[in-house]
Formats: structure tokens, sequence, C-alpha cells
């Protein structure tokens, strides 16, 4: 292990099992059989490092961070952060880490932010006086300072989402766990946010986990990823990697008319590639790493009707989807 | 200045952890009271009736004051354990269906501590409500040995562990089959009966009465009795004995019941039904 190593996930299995009968008799089983949600996750987060958790629904990610904070445990492999047991010393990993869970159900509705915050303060041992100083300053970060004292009840769903994560920052953990930190905040606030988690990240070296379905903010973090799927890694690495491997850019030729597009387009399908016509222009997914000056030198005369070409590099969610169409592959 | 970052994780003795909890969790029950102000009030305005009702049925009945008092003990201590009783199930539940237990839990504290935090508050206050209703009395001319009144404190404050002792295992049923409510209030009506609210557990039969032994409410009522009405008659346990059996009581099912609650909360989390 490197001392650098912050959150450690090796071999993590988690197979949630019905209720045993004897407790049938007085309540209801919740699962009628096994869901196995984690398989044998592996996995790295260093100090200063952030990974994007992505996944279908389903896929796991919120059982990775309940084992990681110690809402559940894990029925095979190790979860480690900063090299403490997330089964055997959840006490002391629980003061260590920061967790953003992804409902509001959290929150005490019922309390005012700063309420919340002091409750969290207290129990993390923050004494008193570091506390008064840091209660403003985080609800500062977040843009929360006008609803301090603002009962969490009023509150917006984005606005909630902000004191969620002001209630992870307070105590300065050295871990961060996010689930799904940006689902209600809106695109600016959420940028803002994101924005600040990486500079944390970089000037505290923190160790962060992220879990999120907007894939335009996980392209915008420039982390390492960890694609996910039933529970299993479909891929394990940085997102240019990724496009690296996976990436079929799509060619755009832009044409005089109509009639030349189809033109084209009947050539580039003769020569095997699939083209769609739209209007003036054709788009053609051009195959394997055939240089795109191969394919124009095909057409032939048609080549010189070519207004533009442009190139479209694949959207991130289809890159993502063709790697679960891949299936598992480390 | 204010915005540095805390440079290193805190580290905290066992005893300040205790501490630092039982504050966290007043402190939550304090919001709670001042969310809804004026139903602390009327939790105190509503004592008065049953004070009258006793008050004034004895005044019907022609009996004496020495038995308007041992009426009204026995109901003040009924009412006064009720809450160290069931407010533990009654949080939990409310914290379970809300989302919020979760939140406690990955706090770093330990989790056998949670019976004892949720429930300090509601139970002093029950055991103050304990207090007035006897303190009513005493102004409507029943009589108090005042001398008595720092032991029968005391034996009070006894039957509130032991009834948070057993609210802990009411609470561990909850956790696990997330319906606790029947379980405790059969046990609390049936404590009312067996503990001798408005008798003596002389006055049952026999083949019941050692069911009143495994209540703790029987010693406390039969204690404050004797503690408090002067001139009580010297019969069944001293209140000195009462008191060493409640005292072992509590003791056992404190440790048991912490023990019990902390293995739940372990079999929930790994089925995955803290919060279901
Ligand atoms: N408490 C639980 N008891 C039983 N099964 C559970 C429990 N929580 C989750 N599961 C199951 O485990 C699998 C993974 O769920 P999980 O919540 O980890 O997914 P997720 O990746 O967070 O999905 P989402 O994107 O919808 O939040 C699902 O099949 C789910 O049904
Ligand atoms: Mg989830």
């Amino acid at each position: 292990m490197d001392g650098d190593d912050v959150i450690v996930l090796s071999g993590l299995t988690k197979l949630y099992e019905p209720t045993p009968r004897w407790m049938r008799i007085f309540a209801r089983s919740h699962l009628t059989e096994p869901v196995k949600a984690l398989d044998g996750v592996d996995l790295t987060v260093r100090a200063g490092e952030i990974c994007a958790i992505v996944g279908p629904n389903g896929a796991g990610k919120t059982t990775m961070f309940r084992i990681l904070v110690g809402l559940t445990t894990s029925t095979g492999g190790t979860a480690t952060i900063m090299g403490l047991d997330a089964g055997r010393d959840s006490e002391q990993v629980r003061q260590v880490v920061g967790w953003m869970p992804s409902e509001d159900r959290s929150l005490l509705m019922r309390a005012t932010s700063k309420e919340n915050l002091q409750l969290h303060g207290r129990l993390q041992g923050m004494p008193r006086r570091e506390l008064a100083e840091r209660i403003p300053y985080v609800l500062e970060t977040v843009n929360l300072t006008a609803q301090t004292e603002s009962v969490v009840a009023g509150l917006s769903a984005g606005m909630r989402a902000r004191l969620r994560l002001a209630r992870a920052l307070l105590p300065g953990p050295r871990a961060l766990i996010l689930d799904e930190p940006t689902g209600a905040v809106d695109p600016i606030a959420a940028h803002g946010l994101l924005t600040l988690i990486m500079d944390l990240v970089k000037q505290e070296r923190l160790a962060v986990l992220i879990s999120s379905h907007r894939l335009e903010e996980i392209e915008a973090l420039q982390s390492h990823a960890l694609l996910m799927d039933r529970g299993r890694v479909n891929y394990s690495g940085d997102l240019d990697s990724l496009r690296r491997e996976w990436d079929r850019p799509v060619v755009e030729f832009v044409l005089d008319t109509p009639a030349d597009a189809y033109a084209v387009a009947d050539n580039l399908a003769a020569q095997g590639l699939e083209a769609h016509v739209d209007d003036t222009s054709v788009r053609c997914g051009h195959a394997g790493d055939e240089p795109v000056g191969a394919v124009l030198a095909r057409l032939g005369p048609l080549a010189a009707s070519i207004r533009h070409v442009r190139e479209h590099p694949m959207p991130l969610r289809d890159l993502i989807a063709r790697v679960y169409e891949r299936g598992t592959k480390a | 200045m204010t915005s540095v970052y805390p440079a290193t994780v805190n580290k905290r003795s066992r005893f300040t952890k205790v501490v630092d909890t039982l504050e966290a969790y007043i402190r939550i029950d304090l919001v709670e009271e001042r969310m809804f102000p004026a139903s602390t009030i009327m939790r105190y305005l509503a004592v008065v009736f049953p004070v009258l009702l006793y008050y004034f049925q004895s005044t019907f009945l022609t009996i004496s004051d020495e038995l308007f008092m041992t009426m009204l003990i026995g109901a003040a201590v009924i009412a006064g354990l009720q809450d160290a009783l069931t407010g533990l199930t009654g949080r939990l539940n409310f914290a379970m269906e809300r989302g919020t237990l979760e939140t406690y839990l990955v706090e770093p504290v330990p989790w056998a501590l949670i019976p004892v935090a949720m429930n300090i508050w509601r139970s002093v206050t029950g055991a103050l409500l304990a207090c007035v209703m006897v303190a009513l009395g005493w102004l409507l001319g029943g009589p108090v040995h005042a001398p008595g009144i720092p032991a029968a404190l005391l034996v009070l404050f006894l039957g509130i562990l032991a009834c948070n002792a057993l609210g802990s295992f009411a609470a561990s049923f909850i956790l696990l089959f997330k319906r606790g409510e029947p379980v405790v209030m059969l046990y609390s009506l049936a404590a009312s009966v067996l503990g001798g609210a408005l008798f003596p557990i002389e006055v049952l039969p026999v083949w019941i009465r050692w069911a009143s032994y495994l209540v703790p409410h029987s010693y406390v009522i039969a204690a404050e009795r004797r503690l408090l009405i002067p001139g009580t008659p010297a019969e069944g346990l001293s209140p000195l004995a009462a008191t060493l059996i409640l005292a072992g009581f509590t003791l056992v099912t404190f440790v048991a019941g912490m023990f019990v609650f902390d293995r739940s909360l372990r079999l929930a989390r790994r089925l995955g039904i803290l919060s279901i």
C-alpha cells in the first residue's frame, strides 16, 4: 500500500439477502431473493484525486458508499479508508470521511441550517469555538448564508443539497463521499460546487468519490472514472484513455445540395460505411483507425463538392454505452 | 482566520465522546421543543386533570388524604415513567421513517450510546411531570413527608433508568421489525396494573403477583409511597430493599438492553434494513 492511498477497495462484494425466516413472523422481508449489489470491485483513490463512479440505476454506487461509511457491511473483500477497515474500525472511519447522501431525508427538517450543522459538528467533536467560526464559512462556500436561520423544511431541493454538502465539508474530512451531489442543483450552482470541490481536492489533498448521472460534469471533473454495471466494474481509468480507446468520431460532410448529399451517402454506403443524410449534410461513422483522408480519397470526384468537413467526437453517453455493450472488460 | 481547513483529525477520549453525544442529542430535543412551544406547556397543563380526577374521586368516596396520595403517587409514577419507557421507541420510529436515523449512525460516536442519548431529555421531563403531579396533590391538601423527598427522587431516577433499559429492548424490536408500538403499549398498560398504580400490589391475587416483581414500576411505586406518605404501614418491601432490588434490576436490564440494541443495529445494518 502506498502512503498516499486514501480509499482502497479490493474485491469488494455485497450480497443483500432476504431477512431470515424467524424475522418474517413479525415483518415481511424486503427482498424475495438475494441481490448481488457489488461483485468484486477494486478501486484506489489517492490523496488529491477525484474518482467518479458512473453507472445506471442499481449499479451499486450507493451500496459502495454505504459500506464505506458503515451503514451496511460487505460480504466479501475489503474496504479501507486511510488504512482503517470500514467494517471493523467504522467509528474511526466515520471521523475522517465526509458523506453527502443523495437524499434530503438525512437532514433534520424542523431544524434550521445552522442547527443541522451544529449538531453534526458537535457529534464530530469539533470544539465550540472552531464550530462557531466554521459554520458561517461553510454556509458561505455553498452560498447559503441567507438561509442560515431558515428551517430546512422551507428550503428548495437544491438548497438542501447544498446544505448536505456543507455538512459533509464542515469538520474538514480527509475523504469526501458524494452521492449524486448535483442531482437537484441548478447547472450554474452545480458548476460552482464542483469547482469548489476541485479546489479543495488540490489545496487540501482530499480523496473524493463522487457519483453522478450528469456526464458533462464527470467530463468537466477530468477525473479518474469507474464505470459500473450490475455490481461489476466495466472500465476503470481516466476518461481521456477511455476516449482514446473507444472513441469513434462521426465525420460530417456538408455539401451544396441534397442531391450531392445523397450521392456522397450512396458512395459511402458502397464503401461499407454507415451514412445518414440530413438535408445537405451527410454524417458518417467512419471505421476504426482509418484516416479521414482515405475516406475522402475514395469519394473520387464527389469530394470536390464537399464544402466543409467536421469531426464530431462521440458524446460521452454513447462512449459509455459502448463500454457497457462490450460487457465486462477491465 | 476562519477559512482554514482543519489541519488535523479530531481525536477524543471516550468520555468526551459520551459528553458530546449527550449534549448533541439534548440539543436536538430542545430544537424540537422550540419548534412546538405550546406543546410543552400543554403537556404540563394536562397533568392537572388526572390529579383533579383522583382528588374529586377521593372526596366522593370520602376516603382519607393518605389514600388519595396513594393513588396519586401511583398514577404520577406511571405517568412519569411512561416517557422513559416509550420515548425511545417513538423517537426511533420517527427517525427511521424520516430517514434521519442514518444521519445519527454515520456520526463517529458509539452506537450503544444512542438509546440513552435519544431518550435523556424525554426521561427528565417525564420525571419532572411526576414531581409536578405530586406537588399538585400536596397543594390540594395531600400529606407529603418532606424528609423523604431526596430518597424519593433517587428512587424515581433509578426507575427511569430501568425503564430506559426496557425501552431499548423495544427499540431493538423496532429496528428489526419496524413496528414496536403494540409491544410497548402492551407493556406499559400491563405495568400500571402489575405495578399497582392505584392500589398496593398485595391486593393482587398471589398467582399473578410474581409478574409484578418483573415490572420496575412496582418497586418504584411501593418505595415512593413509603417514603412520601407519612404513616404508611410498614408492610411489604422496605424502601431500602426496593431500591436495592431496583438497582440490581436496572443494572442487569441496562447492560443487556444496550447489548441487544447494539446487536440489532448490526443485524439491521448487515441486512440493509436500517432505513426501510
Ligand atoms: N437496503 C437494501 N436491501 C436490499 N437490496 C438493496 C438495498 N439497497 C440496494 N439494494 C439493491 O442493490 C442494488 C444496487 O443498489 P444501489 O442503491 O447501490 O444502486 P445505485 O447505483 O446507487 O443506483 P442509483 O443510480 O439508482 O442511485 C440494487 O439492485 C438494489 O435493488
Ligand atoms: Mg444511488
